[in-house]
C-alpha cells in the first residue's frame, strides 16, 4: 500500500467513512510515520479504534501512548492560549484563535480528534505593536529575527514561553493573500466560543473555511500537512450547504480559484468524489480575480518572483514598496546573529537564491 | 506561571480501583471531604479511551486522569459530595466493595486538590 491511500484513508475518518486502507501489523510503521509527520495522531487513533486490524497489542499501545502524548500537549496549550487571550482581553485587544485551536472545538466531531502543535491568535494589525509590547512584558521572546523594518510587512511573529509557540498573526496569509483577506473585516465578524469556562473569539464559518483553503493551497509538496488537508475536507462537507456562500465571499476578496482548488484537492486526497453542492457552486463564473495571485500560488512552477510582484503590487504606496525591498538588504544585529548573514551583498546573494536566480 | 521543577506531567491513578490507592492501609488525608462538596474547575480537557487529560490551572501541566480519576473527574462537573462520587464508582465498579471505592474517591479527590484541580463549596 502507498502513502497517498494511507493519507486517504486518514482524511476519511474525519468524514465519517473510513471504509478506504486499514491498518496492519505489517505496515503499521509505516501509518505511525505519516500520522507524526502530518499531525495527525489523532485520526490514526480514530481509525483503529473503528475499523478491525490485526495489530498487535503493541502496536495499540503505541497508538494509545502516541495520542496521550498529542492530547496533553493540546490541553497545555490550550491553557496557554486562553491566558493569553484573556490577557490581551482585559487590555482592550480583539483576538481571533485561528487554525486548530479553534477547528479542533467548532468543526470536529470532538476536539480530541484535531492534533493542535502550537497557538495562533489574529490581532489587529493596528495592535501589533503594543500587543507585542504587552506580551513581552510576560515573557513571551520572539522566535526569529526578521528583516529590518519588516514588522509591519510580516503576516505573523512566533513568539515562544516555556516550550510552547505563540504566532501572532496580524493577517491570516503571507504576501498578497494577506493583504487580499483584510483583517479586520475577519474580527469584525468573528463569533464567540467557549474552552473552560473562558470566553474566546473564531472567524466565523466562512471565514474559518477560507481560511483553511488558503493555508492548504499555499503549502505544496511536505509543507501541506494532511491535518491542513483534513481541516478543508471536514469544513467542505459540513458546509456544503454554504458552498455558494463560500465562494462568493471568497470571491470578492479575489482568492476564489485558491479556494476552489483546495476543496478539489482535499477530495481527491481523500479518494472521495467532491460534494455536489460544491460541483454545483464553482460552475459559477469567476468575475472578480487577481490573476497575479492566481500565477503565484496555483500555478505548477511555482516562482518565488512572481509571489513577490504579487505582493509589491499589492502593497500601498511606493514608500511602503522601498521599506520592504529595503529590508531585505539592510540587516540589524539580532538578524545578522540568527542567520548568519549580515550587509548587502550577503543578502543580495541570499536574496537572489531565493528568487530561484543563479549564477550562469 | 512556571511549572514546578520536575514535573512536566502528572497522573492520577492507574486504572482500576484496586490499584488506584497509594498506600492503602493509610487514613486518607483530608477526611473531612465526607462532608464536603467539590466540583472541578473548569479547565482545558480532553478524553479518549477511558481517561481524561486535563490541564493544571496553576501553570497548565498535563494531568492524566486515569479510568478510575476519570469516572470521578465527569462526576465532580457540578457539585458534588463524597458519598455521591462514591455511588459514581459503584455504577462503574460495581464488583468493588464499597470500603475500597471511598478509599479511592478520597485519594483522588486529594490528588486532584493537590493538583488545584477542584474547588470545595
Amino acid at each position: 500500500m502507498n502513502e497517498l491511500e494511507h493519507a486517504a484513508a486518514l482524511l476519511r475518518v474525519v468524514v465519517g467513512r473510513p471504509e478506504a486502507a486499514r491498518p496492519q501489523s505489517t505496515d503499521w510503521d509505516a501509518w505511525v510515520w505519516i500520522a507524526r509527520r502530518d499531525r495527525v495522531v489523532p485520526l490514526l487513533y480514530q481509525l483503529v479504534d473503528v475499523v478491525a486490524t490485526d495489530l498487535t497489542d503493541e502496536q495499540r499501545e503505541e497508538i494509545r501512548q502516541l495520542q496521550g502524548a498529542t492530547l496533553s500537549r493540546c490541553v497545555q496549550l490550550e491553557h496557554h492560549m486562553i491566558v493569553v487571550a484573556g490577557l490581551l482581553a482585559d487590555h482592550g485587544f480583539r483576538c481571533a484563535v485561528l487554525k486548530g485551536g479553534a477547528t479542533a472545538q467548532l468543526d470536529y466531531p470532538d476536539p480530541s480528534w484535531r492534533e493542535v502543535s502550537d497557538i495562533d491568535l489574529l490581532i489587529d494589525p493596528a495592535d501589533r505593536s503594543a500587543v507585542l509590547g504587552l506580551l513581552a512584558s510576560e515573557g513571551w521572546m520572539q522566535g526569529y529575527a526578521l528583516p529590518r523594518h519588516h514588522e509591519q510587512f510580516t503576516h505573523a511573529v512566533t513568539l515562544i514561553r516555556d516550550r510552547m509557540e505563540l504566532d501572532l498573526h496580524q493577517r491570516i496569509a503571507r504576501r498578497a493573500l494577506g493583504l487580499r483577506v483584510p483583517t479586520r473585516e475577519l474580527l469584525d465578524s468573528s463569533v464567540s466560543f467557549e474552552i473552560a469556562g473562558s470566553e474566546l473569539w473564531a472567524l466565523d464559518d466562512v471565514d474559518r473555511m477560507i481560511h483553511a483553503a488558503l493555508h492548504m493551497a499555499v503549502a505544496r509538496g511536505l509543507d501541506r500537512s494532511l491535518s491542513s488537508v483534513a481541516d478543508v475536507l471536514l469544513a467542505a462537507d459540513q458546509r456544503s450547504h454554504l458552498a455558494e456562500t463560500v465562494l462568493a465571499r471568497a470571491e470578492w476578496w479575489r482568492v476564489r480559484p485558491l479556494v476552489e482548488s483546495a476543496v478539489r484537492d482535499a477530495y481527491a486526497a481523500a479518494q472521495l468524489d467532491v460534494h455536489p453542492n460544491w460541483v454545483e457552486a464553482m460552475r459559477r463564473p469567476i468575475r472578480r480575480r487577481d490573476l497575479l495571485v492566481e500565477r503565484a500560488y496555483l500555478s505548477d512552477a511555482r516562482s518565488p518572483l512572481v509571489t513577490e510582484l504579487a505582493y509589491l503590487r499589492l502593497l500601498k504606496g511606493w514608500r511602503n514598496r522601498w521599506d520592504y525591498v529595503r529590508g531585505y538588504f539592510a540587516t540589524n544585529a539580532d538578524y545578522a546573529a540568527q542567520h548568519g548573514r549580515s550587509g548587502f551583498r550577503a543578502q543580495a546573494r541570499y536574496v537572489l537564491s531565493k528568487l530561484g536566480w543563479r549564477r550562469p | 506561571m512556571g511549572s514546578k521543577p520536575g514535573r512536566r506531567e502528572s497522573r492520577v491513578d492507574t486504572g482500576t480501583v484496586p490499584r488506584v490507592v497509594a498506600g492503602e492501609n493509610q487514613p486518607p488525608r483530608g477526611t473531612s471531604i465526607a462532608d464536603d462538596r467539590v466540583r472541578h474547575r473548569c479547565v482545558p480537557e480532553r478524553s479518549f479511551g477511558s481517561k481524561v487529560i486535563v490541564a493544571r490551572p496553576t501553570d497548565g501541566t498535563p494531568v492524566v486522569l486515569a479510568a478510575t480519576a476519570a469516572v470521578v473527574w465527569r462526576r465532580i462537573e457540578a457539585w458534588t459530595t463524597l458519598r455521591e462520587i462514591v455511588d459514581a464508582l459503584d455504577e462503574a465498579f460495581s464488583t468493588v466493595g464499597e470500603d475500597e471505592r471511598r478509599r479511592a474517591a478520597s485519594e483522588i479527590v486529594r490528588r486532584l486538590e493537590d493538583d488545584e484541580l477542584i474547588e470545595r463549596a
